[in-house]
Order: structure tokens, then C-alpha cells, then sequence
């Protein structure tokens, strides 16, 4: 009669004339007597599961601040290079070639060849030097249209941005970004002053706002109307990329495909091995981040998983010597009326309670982390960070705790529900 | 009909010799053959290893005879599944230990509404139930104490207190007094009658005659059998030395 079988089905476990409160509070008062076998059982899954809660709240945040930043470059937009896609370092070269001319730029403005381009901006760009008076500052010159401005959403701090006319008219007008304004003037006045670069003087008429950290820093640009950039400064009658803005997001894919077919025609290519140009868009970009993040999280929170599966070993250790410890208690209570199922149950529900309070302060703890660590890393890196509240994660961790416990509960509860009554109360 | 009719009872211990890797055995019980009818008060008497524990636990279900029958209230037990054993265990039997066997660290009226949460008895009627009973004993003012603040006595009437929660129509008691002092093994021993007087089949195990006196009938047991069926004239009552 003392030795059978277990025959118990979670279902049945559940079944049972003792209230759910009242069994929680009995497994909360056995595990109150073992306060410091308890708190260290439960500190195992509390560091899992809030290591959990704060790789995937970091990494959402990363890859929200990422994306950001190629949002914040308009995820419409398309750029057309010169020469062949690079595939690694030693094609940097490539970025040299001279490929796209006016005449491309002029197909490609065509309605009838590129329909869905909204902005087109033709980009020369290159090193020089500019001085005003004695000071000097090396800028990078980038020689737009004043469509750019509506692509990047520029705004002007001081004076005007660039013009149509000034494009046309090959004016000679700067518009400064924000670094060298200040490398070169200082607090002074700007707007109207002159300023050489390459023997060539340019009244400057704008300044940029300070952007600080994004994928392309104005703050050392020197915009001038790309028209004046290859007649008096380049001396080149080349383009150096082209952007295009789609009208939509929908339309990317059918602008690449139309750009690319208009560039084939113009330089009468057949083979697209021959390309001697290649497009980038902000949304391959974009996703092949986005991609770097997951996995980086994932990479991460394997890691945590595997900590809370050593907690899980844990919980299980502490709860066999548990079971040995209450072999006296175990007999009694088995005498007194109790079947292998109350037993059962009452170990499980000890383990269940130790990992699921792990699990609800390893998730308050994870989250606080990541919410202090957005707020440290928005401070000190003078970033956009925002703080995500991983809530996948939390109901990820909240389940895990739950079942680490119940899993690895199991075995120690089968056990104690398996002792037979005598046995158990001879027990010393 | 009996409370409890036993006929040719036998436990044999089958354990592994570490020597000769034979398998031993060990006879804990080699016959045992009689009836208790309802409302007695009987006393299994014998010194240690005569074997009268292995029949307290075959009587109270917590072991089963290798062979002979046992009818309890007319049914073979071989009939009962183990849950319908845990469930007559709970509500028909109670049990008192030479060891007392009351939780660590759990006040008196916890202890004392351990049996309740296997009952049926619905949770909003434990507390009292569990008061009534711990009003019994005599420990009302001990009700929120934890057992390692009591006396001896008093754990083993906190035990007491909870062999009678469910009102059990039989109550164990395994050397209830072993543990005692003479003072408080008394009151014990009233507690135990006072039960008895009320209607509860008794059974008490104990190698002592004096304690043995308290019941009306007591079986000697010796070298696994029952030796004498004895009928107590002049019954000891306890009365005298009790005190709260």
C-alpha cells in the first residue's frame, strides 16, 4: 500500500479541496523557514531572468536608435553611385571612378524614366582646406542643389540655405556646417563674409544647425552649389553619386529598378555585369543593422537562458535536499491523510513560488537596469536613446521563471510523494 | 459488526544482506488474530521488537501485511486503492506519536489544521474546527506558540489536539507517554481517556504496564504474536494528576 506507481497528471495535481491561497501561503511559509536557502535559490534566477529583461530591452534600444538615425536619412532614399558596388577594402578605388555625368543625372530626372523620384540631388564632394583671414580648417566640400535640403530636412540657424539660382548661376556661395563655423569664425558675424577655398572666395550666406553624431556629419560640410564645386574647384565634369528621394515607401523598389534601367540605357549596357554604377538605398542599409542587432540579442539572451537553466539545476538541488530535510514532515503528513498527489503538489508549488519571485524581481530589477542604463547612455553618449520596455521579454521571463520551476520541481516533488509513510517517520 | 477484525496476520522484511548478497528476512509479525469492537479501549502491549509498531502501522494503514486478512468496519483493506487509504487515514484515524511529530517553525493552531487540508471540510470552518479542538487539550492560551516554545506535554497534547480535528471514530497512539515525565504523561493519558469516554476506539501502543492499565483490554505481544488477550478489571484512572 506505501509503494506504488506515480500515476499523476498535471490536471489532477490542480484538482483539490485545498484552496489555491491557502497552498501558496503554506509554500510561502516553509520557504520563509529557510530564508537564506531561499533568497540564494531564487538570486539564481533573478540575475537570469533580469539579464534577460536587460539584453533585449539594450538591444531593442540599439536597434531603435539605429534606425533612427537612417530614418532621420530618410528611408526613401536612394543613392546611385559611380563604378562597381565594393566589395571589401581594397575596392574603395572604385569610389573614384567617373561614370556619372551630367547627361545621367539628366536621364534620370526625366518624368517618363524615373516616375516616382520626388527630390534629385547631383553630389560632388571632396577634401580642401578653407581660410578666412589666418585661421584654416579642413572641410569636405559637397558641391548639392538645393534639393538636398528637403531630403535631410536641413534647416538654416543664420542667414539662407542654397538657391535655385544659385545652382544655376554657378554662384559662388557657401552655406557652413556648424563645426566649421565656429573652427573659423568663432562668435563672429558670418553671413555676407568671404571665405577661400582653393583659391576661390565664397560668400557665405547660411550656417547648419549642430547635428552631432549621424551617418553623414554636416557639422565639417561646406555646401556650395555642386555646378560651381566642378567648374572652379574640381575642375571635373563628373558627379560623384546621385540621391533620389522615392515619393513613397512602396515606390523604392520600382524607382531602383527604373534608375537602373535608365542608367543601362544611357551608357548602352546589356550584361549587368558590365554595370559601371550601382544604387544603395537606405532601407538595405537599415536592414542589414537591424539584422546585426537580433542576432547580437539573441546571440545574448542565450547566454541568459543557459544562466537559467544552471538556476533551474539549482532550484532542483536545494529542493531534493529539501526533500530529505522534510522526510520526517513528509511521513506525518502522509499519515495524517495527505495522498501522493497533495505531496506532490506541495513541493511543486514551492519550487514554482521560489521561481516565479525570482522571476517577478529579476523582471523589476532588469527593467529598472535597462531604464538606468538608457538614461546613463542618453547622457553620456548625447544620444537619442530611448528606453523600450521590453514587454515580450517580460512575459518571456515571467513563463520561463514558471516552467524552470515546474520542470525542475518535478523530480524532487515525485520523490518526496514517493516516500512511504513509515519509512519517513522513522526517519531521523 | 467490528471495528477491526484481524485474522492471521504476517509482516516479513525482506532487506538485502551486504555480505553474502542473499537476500535476508526479517519476521516482524508472525501471526496475529483478533477483533476490537467500537468504543474500546485496548492496549498492545510488549517490549521493543515483539513487533506490536508493525501492527499499529498495518492498523493504521501506513504498511501493508504480507499475508492473513484485516477488516476494518467490515472491509478488506486489500479493497481500498491508496487514495481511498490517504482519505480513510484522514477522516476516520487519528494518530499520536511517541515522538510528538509536530511542524517546525507552524504555531499550535497550524499544526493543529494539518488534517483539515486533506479533508472535505470546506477552509472557512478550519480555524474553528481547529480552536474546538485545541479548546479540548486544554491550550487555547498556547494557540499562536510555535512547539519549540511548549513543554513535552503540551506538544503531545497539540498532537491530541489534532488526532481528534476530524473526529475520528478510531484515535493511535504510539508510546504517547515514551517521551513524557510521569507529570505530564498523565495528563496525556486523561486526554487520551477522556476520548475514549466520549466514544473513540482507542488503541495504544506502550511497553509500560502502567500506561497499559489506562485501557480496558490489553493484547501482550511477544516475538511477533499476540501472546494473552487480557480484560482490564480495575481500570487506572488518570483524573488525579492532571493538570493544565
Amino acid at each position: 500500500m506505501s509503494e506504488f506507481k506515480i500515476d499523476v497528471k498535471l490536471k489532477q495535481v490542480i484538482q483539490n479541496n485545498m484552496t489555491f491561497t491557502y497552498t501558496i501561503r503554506t509554500a510561502l511559509r516553509s520557504l520563509r523557514t529557510n530564508k537564506s536557502r531561499s533568497f540564494l535559490t531564487i538570486l539564481g534566477i533573478v540575475i537570469g531572468i533580469s539579464s534577460i529583461i536587460l539584453i533585449s530591452s539594450l538591444g531593442a534600444g540599439a536597434q531603435n536608435l539605429i534606425l533612427d538615425q537612417i530614418q532621420g536619412l530618410g528611408s526613401k532614399t536612394i543613392v546611385l553611385r559611380p563604378g562597381k558596388e565594393p566589395e571589401g577594402p581594397s575596392d574603395v578605388a572604385q569610389i573614384f571612378s567617373d561614370s556619372i555625368k551630367l547627361q545621367d543625372l539628366n536621364a534620370v530626372m526625366r518624368k517618363s524614366n524615373v516616375p516616382h523620384a520626388d527630390n534629385i540631388v547631383p553630389v560632388v564632394f571632396g577634401a580642401a582646406t578653407a581660410s578666412y583671414g589666418s585661421e584654416t580648417y579642413s572641410v569636405t566640400i559637397f558641391g548639392v542643389s538645393e534639393s538636398i535640403q528637403e531630403i535631410f530636412d536641413m534647416e538654416v540657424t543664420e542667414g539662407v540655405f542654397l538657391t535655385d539660382d544659385d545652382v544655376r548661376g554657378k554662384s559662388s556661395v557657401a552655406v557652413l556646417g556648424a563645426t566649421v563655423k565656429e573652427e573659423l569664425f568663432g562668435d563672429e558675424e558670418v553671413i555676407g563674409k568671404r571665405v577661400r577655398v582653393r583659391n576661390q572666395a565664397f560668400r557665405i550666406v547660411g550656417v547648419l544647425p549642430k547635428k552631432g553624431q549621424s551617418l553623414i556629419n554636416f557639422d565639417k560640410a561646406f555646401l556650395i552649389p555642386y555646378t560651381t564645386a566642378q567648374e572652379y574647384v574640381f575642375g571635373y565634369k563628373y558627379l560623384s553619386e546621385i540621391i533620389i528621394e522615392a515619393d513613397s515607401d512602396t515606390t523604392i523598389d520600382q524607382t531602383v529598378a527604373d534608375i537602373t534601367a535608365t542608367m543601362r540605357e544611357s551608357h548602352r549596357i546589356t550584361d549587368p555585369e558590365e554595370d559601371d554604377f550601382y544604387i544603395e538605398t537606405q532601407a538595405d542599409l537599415a536592414k542589414s543593422l537591424g539584422t546585426i542587432t537580433d542576432v547580437l540579442t539573441l546571440f545574448l539572451s542565450s547566454v541568459a537562458g543557459i544562466s537559467l537553466f544552471v538556476a533551474g539545476i539549482g532550484i532542483m538541488n536545494i529542493m531534493l535536499v529539501s526533500v530529505t530535510e522534510r522526510t520526517r514532515e513528509i511521513g506525518l503528513r502522509k499519515a495524517l491523510g495527505a495522498t501522493e498527489k497533495n505531496i506532490l503538489q506541495q513541493f511543486l508549488y514551492e519550487a514554482v513560488v521560489l521561481t516565479a519571485t525570482g522571476g517577478v524581481i529579476g523582471i523589476m530589477l532588469g527593467i529598472t537596469f535597462s531604464f538606468l542604463i538608457s538614461v546613463i547612455l542618453s547622457q553620456a553618449l548625447n544620444v537619442a536613446w530611448n528606453f523600450s520596455f521590453p514587454i515580450g521579454a517580460t512575459i518571456i521571463g515571467l513563463i520561463m521563471s514558471a516552467f524552470v520551476g515546474l520542470v525542475f520541481g518535478l523530480y524532487p516533488a515525485r520523490k518526496a510523494a514517493q516516500k512511504s509513510p513509515i519509512e519517513a517517520l522513522r526517519y531521523e | 459488526m467490528a471495528h477491526i477484525d484481524v485474522q492471521g496476520l504476517k509482516k516479513v522484511y525482506r532487506g538485502e544482506d551486504s555480505q553474502s548478497k542473499k537476500g535476508t528476512e526479517t519476521v516482524a509479525l508472525r501471526e496475529a488474530t483478533f477483533s476490537i469492537e467500537s468504543g474500546e479501549f485496548v492496549a498492545i502491549m510488549g517490549p521493543s521488537g515483539s513487533g506490536k509498531s508493525t501492527l499499529l502501522h498495518i492498523l493504521g494503514f501506513l504498511d501493508d501485511p504480507t499475508s492473513g486478512t484485516y477488516l476494518f468496519e467490515g472491509k478488506d483493506v486489500r479493497k481500498y486503492t491508496h487514495e481511498e487509504a490517504a482519505h480513510i487515514r484522514n477522516s476516520k484515524m487519528g494518530f499520536i506519536f511517541q515522538a510528538f511529530n509536530l511542524l517546525p517553525k507552524t504555531s499550535v493552531l497550524e499544526n493543529v489544521k494539518l488534517p483539515l487540508l486533506y479533508s472535505k471540510v470546506p477552509e472557512r470552518e478550519w480555524n474553528t474546527r481547529a480552536k474546538e479542538a485545541i479548546e479540548i487539550v486544554g491550550l487555547t492560551s498556547r494557540i499562536n506558540h510555535e512547539p519549540a516554545e511548549l513543554s513535552g506535554g503540551e506538544k503531545q497534547r497539540v498532537a491530541i489536539a489534532r488526532a481528534l480535528v476530524l473526529r475520528p471514530t478510531i484515535i493511535f497512539a504510539d508510546e504517547p507517554t515514551g517521551n513524557l515525565d510521569s507529570k505530564s504523561g498523565q495528563a496525556v493519558m486523561e486526554a487520551i481517556q477522556n476520548l475514549n469516554d466520549q466514544g473513540h476506539t482507542i488503541i495504544l501502543i506502550t511497553h509500560e504496564t502502567s500506561t497499559a492499565e489506562h485501557a480496558k483490554r490489553v493484547l501482550h505481544v511477544r516475538d511477533g504474536a499476540v501472546e494473552r488477550d487480557e480484560r482490564i478489571q480495575n481500570r487506572r484512572q488518570a483524573k488525579a494528576g492532571y493538570s493544565k
